[in-house]
């Protein structure tokens, strides 16, 4: 694949054919970069996408964020985009899946639900071009409020989209992998999922990496399902804090995937479920202890396999 | 009461109940209960409970203290709906036109306000959805509305708006639906309609778990089957009121055309009047008789059609002047073609049916409407001429009038002031508005495709205008018939059930990406929940049944030397198509017409016959349009010239004319002539046989010739020539030579004179006769010196199978052969039937539209809208926006940079191809700033045609690239550059509120282009779309609506 990458003010192009998209402009009949960036180009739209920029919403995004404001009908919330964004009370599901009705009593619980510099995952729900407003929504129960694990911050541009980014890792770590580079790590709620042991994994050809893949989608979606069963028999108080028992090696866990996602991001490789389970393996391989993945010197082992899969 | 676990394998529980109270009206309460809902129940409640609660569902009780209280006594179907809304249930009425069931709407909707929750009422319609939020505005104030022109108040509790919204709001997961309580549809019955149907479809199935939902509908026979599927689909149980009764009850008259009077056929009772029905039929064919009597003496065949044409004028004065003598005004007279009405209403140029005080209330109205007006726009000549009209109380509707124009009239017949109004199919919708009598002009209408005759669905719902609560004790029906109509269709029209309620459920490119945007939504999770699915899965027993009859039938079936019969039929077969093939080669006018001499003896397809006959002349088909240009052409070049043009042509577009020596067989009670007639080519043909007759006989008075013989033979000339034989002289298309001979007779032009009258006459026979039947044929590759490389392949072909079918020629000699061969034609009959079935079968298990679901994936991943995992990109995300025109073309059309070089105008103009055009069939020429950007889209229109040739997605490029047409970019393009509306009025055919229709659709395109330009970063193309949608909105086109 031929890609181009161009700097800040460098021409891109001069065919006078191609029309400019994001990140670019006209000068002087030709096309050029208005940021440090990957060159794309769909038929005669070329666009540049910065290596490093604030993030860049798009509707059906799942994002993390955290609260900032609780404003009369609405919250404040921060996705590291341009602008913040907003949660309206009448876009999340309320306790029991109740309907919402329009009175004042529960813009005065709003703090019940969600407050300030509380973490949340919602989904881009649409995004007004005149206004720059962004709104979010918690379209299923899978959305909501982030407790009890840990959070991690990327450059938006190693998030790779895929079908799902809401994840269950077979050593049973639950990932929301946010689009706007906001990651939540946790453990799920349910425990009858397939875990297995890091060392236990097989990926030396694509068929074994393909189960692999296959069991987070399939540990995934029955985590979710859960959710929702769980919430149409209506015996689940979504924002009520749950203590959890989290185990130390669960906590282990977590921390080996959270270094592992640090450590793709310190060599700006794509993060997606394949290349953190490639340096999970490898750091087991490795012998390397999760708190000593982060070392430079070890990074650079960690994630040399994910550098040969992207070539 | 009942048991549920009876119908477990079912799913849905039903009961009916028939409730014949104290109260008049008749009506029916059924539920549908899913099973699965039923189970949670039973989780949760006892069986004491349960039992309580199913009495309950199955006959809600009346709230003691109904949350609105009516003016008036409620009807029984009122009081069962209110019942279940009561319940907090979704529900179905189904009842006739202006019964009431705004009724039942507006409880449900006062319910949701009370419980602080919001509702939503959809119509198909925008002028409706206009017409209910100011109808609901006067009732409850915290009413909104959004339509794609205007939003008022859209933070108002309930909201009026257009199904597409509403579609468009769940897809985007609004807040606003969110909170709704109830889902009004109003008019549900649309869901059958071909291109808009799947909008509800798609609402229902994408709205939230939460919202109930209360459907108003015409009758429909099968409501339960689409309570079921909403039970289903929503986990809920959904109640069925339906109703039968008429508030008013109706009187149905016969009309025969050129009658004299009113026949009653069913009266208020349903009493069937038999003897005036045969009465009425029997006059009918009489008066057929007379004309064709008439006829015979004047020898004009065509001619008793124009007559019934103006007896039908006479008819509808008659039945009016009738009407209002009889006090029986005031009066819908449906037609089915918008011109029609408007010729209608200029019969009545003398009649004055309004008082002088109502002429001057009609003015003031009529003034105060128009003043919301341009001055210019004022002077448009719709608006000045019906003025007059409506003053005398007679109004025009139909869908080609100004929208004003339409709103003003609606607003004069309510108030009672237009005593006659002329309305086209589209005035049986919506609002309360009544007559005492409704006049069916004729049972002919043009759906879109064909021309056919109304089905009783219609019937029922336009003939429900008529009878006004309260004031009238019976509405009047009135059917003006003619011969045409047969007395078998008459009667189901009368005693006719509803049609059925059937998905019409499609699949959009704009609907997958929208979905695609998501994550974990699954598209045939959608797919399978429609109703689409659901009918066909309820269909599946039916068909197995239907299958193994077959199966066994098939079986029984005992054929000896079965193997060979199936050889022996299918070269038959193939010899047949490569001959069709051949004999499209030989067609072409390259080949053909330098044999088409004057006097050559040919042998060609007419009128579903074969015949022999002479040629004439040749000529290319004249187009309707380009005629004049066509004839001046041929003046200035000749004849020689065109020949050389004429051989370029396809064997279409290619007329023979030539002479039949035959009895002629233009009959105008032949229906099935009258059938071509209306197709086309027969009636211009027909027209001129007459007058050419006529100059023949003027001829024929003149010719020296003739006179001889003429005082001897006049009237065994006469008689010849009606009984025996009439050289007839038509046209054919060149496409249906069968044979050219080699004989070439020599044709006097006088060709009508006795003596060649005789000799065309025996001509045939005394050929036929000297060759035996066997007439000399050229050879197509000797004589036509055929050179083409297929048409000798052909050739070949057809000699090798003629060498295999000589192998089975024993099979043919046998005795049994006849019978045999009819009885193998029938099992190959059954075992296509089979396999259709088989078919239908496969695709009711399936996922419906599975094919072409993953057909259309592939498109999209082809051209880049999703990756090769299925998720979407950029010019997916663009395709998203735009939901008013064919969302993948223009988001090609975008991303090829199209767009840059065109100015706003241009990029207006060429918008216009994607918006619906108003039907028209006038010659385009662009202008010239026009035609380079139309031939790149049309580039693109052949790419995309291409590529969904290849995936199998439609069966021609043709048929694609009709649907976008230039019509209308001249006139948007002098629009946009400030034409008035009198200007495009102009310019064009088409009616005036067609044009205005497409304007706004285009100004809604326009406004989703620039957002799809804003979204890809191009603030130029973004900056001249929206220019281009300022340029659009002024003056009449975006005049708001009078309800507002």
């Amino acid at each position: 694949m031929n890609v181009q990458v161009v700097n800040l003010g460098e021409v891109i192009t001069n065919e006078n054919e191609s029309i400019r998209g994001h990140g670019t402009f006209q000068k002087d009949g030709n096309l050029v970069s208005s940021v440090a960036g990957i060159v794309h180009r769909v038929n005669k739209l070329v666009s540049v996408k910065p290596l490093r920029s604030r993030y860049h919403p798009e509707v059906g995004d799942v994002v993390v964020g955290r609260i900032t404001e609780v404003l009369r009908n609405n919250w404040k919330v921060d996705i590291g985009a341009r602008h913040d964004a907003f949660l309206g009370l009448s876009a999340i599901i309320l306790p029991g899946g109740v309907q919402r009705r329009r009175t004042s009593t529960d813009e005065m619980n709003m703090r019940n639900f969600y407050k300030e510099d509380e973490l949340i995952s919602a989904e881009i729900q649409k995004i007004n071009y005149e206004t720059f407003k962004i709104s979010l929504h918690t379209r299923s129960f899978k959305y909501g409020k982030l407790s009890d694990g840990q959070f991690v911050t990327v450059p938006p541009m190693l998030i790779k989209r895929s079908k799902s980014h809401y994840l269950v890792l077979p050593n049973g770590v639950l990932l929301i992998l946010g689009c706007n580079g906001f990651i939540w790590l946790s453990i799920p709620e349910e425990s009858e999922l397939k875990i297995k042991k890091i060392s236990n994994w097989f990926i030396s050809t694509t068929t074994e990496l393909q189960e692999l893949e296959d069991e987070i989608n399939e540990n995934s979606n029955k985590s979710i399902k859960d959710k929702n069963m769980d919430l149409e028999t209506n015996n689940f108080d979504f924002y009520k804090k749950k203590e959890k028992m989290i185990t130390k090696e669960q906590r282990l866990e977590i921390c080996r995937v959270r270094n592992a996602v640090l450590a793709l991001s310190n060599s700006f490789l794509p993060i997606y479920p394949t290349s953190i389970m490639l340096v999970c393996k490898k750091s087991i391989e490795e012998n390397i202890n999760p708190k000593e993945m982060i070392k430079q010197k070890n990074m650079i082992i960690l994630t040399s396999e994910v550098k040969e899969l992207i070539k | 009461m009942i048991n549920p676990n009876k119908n477990t394998e079912k799913n849905v529980s039903s009961k009916e109940i028939e409730t014949t109270q104290e109260n008049k009206t008749k009506c029916t309460h059924e539920v549908a209960i899913p099973e699965k809902w039923l189970q949670t129940l039973k989780t949760k409640k006892n069986e004491e409970e349960i039992e309580k609660e199913l009495i309950s569902l199955n006959n809600p009780p009346f709230p003691e203290n109904p949350i609105k209280e009516y003016k008036f006594e409620l009807d029984n179907f009122q009081r069962v709906s209110i019942s279940c809304l009561e319940r907090g249930e979704s529900v179905i009425v189904s009842a006739h036109t202006s019964s009431g069931k705004t009724a039942v709407a507006e409880y449900a909707i006062a319910q949701a306000l009370n419980s602080k929750s919001r509702v939503v009422y959809t119509s198909p319609i925008k002028a409706l959805s206009n017409q209910k939020y100011r109808e609901l505005k006067d009732v409850f104030g915290d009413v909104g509305l959004i339509t794609g022109d205007v939003s008022i108040d859209t933070n108002s509790s309930c909201l009026v708006m257009t199904t597409e919204i509403l579609r468009n709001m769940l897809y985007r997961g609004s807040e606003i639906v969110r909170e709704v309580q109830y889902i009004i549809f109003d008019e549900i019955h649309y869901m059958k309609d071909a291109s808009r149907g799947v909008v509800w479809e798609e609402a229902i199935i994408l709205s939230p778990k939460n919202a109930k939902f209360v459907f108003l509908s015409a009758t429909i026979p099968n409501a339960l089957e689409f309570a079921e599927w909403v039970a289903q689909t929503h986990n809920q149980p959904c109640h069925v009121v339906s109703t039968e009764t008429r508030p008013v009850p109706l009187r149905y008259f016969l009309f025969p055309s050129s009658g004299d009077g009113l026949y009653l056929t069913l009266d208020e009772n349903n009493k069937f009047y038999d003897n005036n029905f045969q009465k009425c039929m029997d006059l009918l064919h009489n008066n057929d008789e007379e004309q064709t009597m008439i006829d015979k003496k004047t020898g004009f065949t065509m001619s008793k059609r124009r007559k019934i044409m103006i007896k039908s004028k006479n008819d509808i004065k008659n039945i009016i002047t009738i009407l209002m003598r009889k006090n029986f005004g005031p009066v819908i007279v449906f037609s089915f073609a918008r011109k029609e009405c408007e010729a209608k209403s200029i019969l009545f140029q003398n009649d004055n049916f309004n008082t002088e005080e109502q002429s001057n209330l009609v003015e003031l109205i009529f003034k105060n409407a128009i003043e919301l007006l341009d001055e210019k726009d004022q002077k448009l000549p719709q608006i000045q001429l019906i003025l007059p009209i409506l003053k005398r109380g007679i109004g025009i509707h139909h869908s080609g009038l100004l929208p004003i124009i339409k709103e003003v009239i609606e607003i004069l017949f309510q108030e009672g002031l237009i005593k006659v109004l002329f309305a086209t199919e589209t005035f049986s919708m919506g609002l309360n508005m009544p007559a005492k009598t409704v006049v069916f002009n004729g049972i002919r209408k043009f759906d879109g495709t064909c021309m056919r005759s109304v089905d009783s669905g219609e019937f029922i719902q336009m003939s429900g205008r008529a009878g006004r609560r309260g004031l009238d004790k019976s509405g009047n029906v009135i059917l003006m018939v003619d011969n045409h109509t047969e007395p078998k269709y008459l009667r189901t029209l009368f005693n006719g059930k509803a049609k059925r309620l059937n998905s019409s459920f499609k699949l959009g490119y704009n609907m997958l990406l929208k979905l695609l945007r998501f994550e974990d939504v699954d598209l045939d999770h959608i797919m399978s929940r429609s109703f689409w699915q659901f009918q066909n899965e309820k269909k599946l027993p039916l068909l197995n049944e239907q299958c193994e009859e077959l199966e066994k039938k098939i079986a029984d079936m005992q054929i000896p030397n079965e193997d060979q019969f199936k050889n022996y039929l299918e070269t038959k077969k193939q010899i047949n198509l490569i001959k069709n093939k051949m004999k499209y080669i030989q067609n072409k006018p390259l080949y053909v017409l330098p044999f088409l001499t004057e006097g050559r003896l040919i042998k060609f397809k007419y009128r579903d016959s074969v015949e022999w006959g002479f040629v004439i002349n040749f000529f290319e088909k004249r187009n309707r349009f380009s005629n004049n240009f066509n004839k001046n052409k041929k003046d200035q070049s000749g004849k020689e010239g065109n020949e050389n043009d004429l051989l370029s042509k396809n064997a279409n577009q290619i007329f023979v004319e030539i002479l039949i020596p035959q009895k002629n067989k233009i009959n105008a009670n032949d229906p099935n002539n009258k059938k071509k007639d209306g197709n086309g080519n027969g009636n211009g043909n027909g027209k001129e046989n007459e007058e050419e007759n006529e100059n023949d006989e003027k001829k024929e008075n003149g010719n020296e010739d003739g006179n001889k013989n003429k005082s001897v033979k006049r009237g065994g000339y006469n008689k010849e020539r009606r009984d025996v034989s009439i050289p007839t002289k038509d046209r054919i298309l060149c496409s249906n030579i069968l044979e050219i001979s080699t004989i070439i007779m020599k044709i006097n032009l006088n060709y009508r004179t006795k003596k060649n009258e005789r000799r065309f006459k025996d001509a045939i026979e005394k050929i036929k006769q000297k060759y035996q039947e066997d007439i000399p044929i050229l050879d197509s590759i000797e004589d036509l010196k055929i050179n083409d490389q297929n048409f000798i392949k052909y050739y070949k072909q057809v000699q090798i199978l003629n060498k295999i079918l000589k192998k089975h020629e024993e099979l043919t000699k046998t005795e049994q052969f006849g019978s045999q061969l009819e009885l193998f034609q029938e099992k190959q009959k059954l075992n296509d039937q089979l396999k259709e079935i088989q078919e239908s079968i496969r695709e009711s298990e399936n996922i419906v539209m599975k094919d072409q679901l993953s057909n259309m994936k592939k498109v999209m991943k082809r051209l880049g809208y999703v990756n090769e995992n299925g998720l979407i990109q950029t010019k997916g995300r663009i395709a998203c926006e735009i939901s008013t025109g064919d969302e993948l073309l223009l988001t090609e059309l975008i991303f090829s940079g199209i767009f840059k070089e065109l100015d706003t105008h241009q990029i207006a103009a060429i918008a216009s191809c994607f918006v619906e055009p108003p039907r028209s069939h006038e010659e385009i020429n662009l202008i010239e700033k026009l035609q380079k950007p139309y031939e790149k889209i049309s580039e693109m229109i052949e790419f995309l045609g291409q590529v969904f040739l290849e995936c199998r997605l439609i069966e021609n490029i043709q048929k694609y690239k009709e649907k976008f047409s230039p019509s209308l970019m001249n006139i948007v393009h002098a629009w946009t550059n400030g034409a008035s509306f009198l200007d495009i009025s102009q310019m064009t055919e088409s009616f005036e509120g067609d044009c205005v229709r497409s304007f706004r659709r285009l100004e809604e395109l326009l406004k989703q282009l620039s957002v799809a330009a804003k979204n890809i970063g191009n603030s130029e193309l973004e900056r001249k779309f929206s220019e281009a949608t300022t340029l659009m909105k002024r003056d009449i086109v975006f005049a708001s609506s009078l309800y507002l």
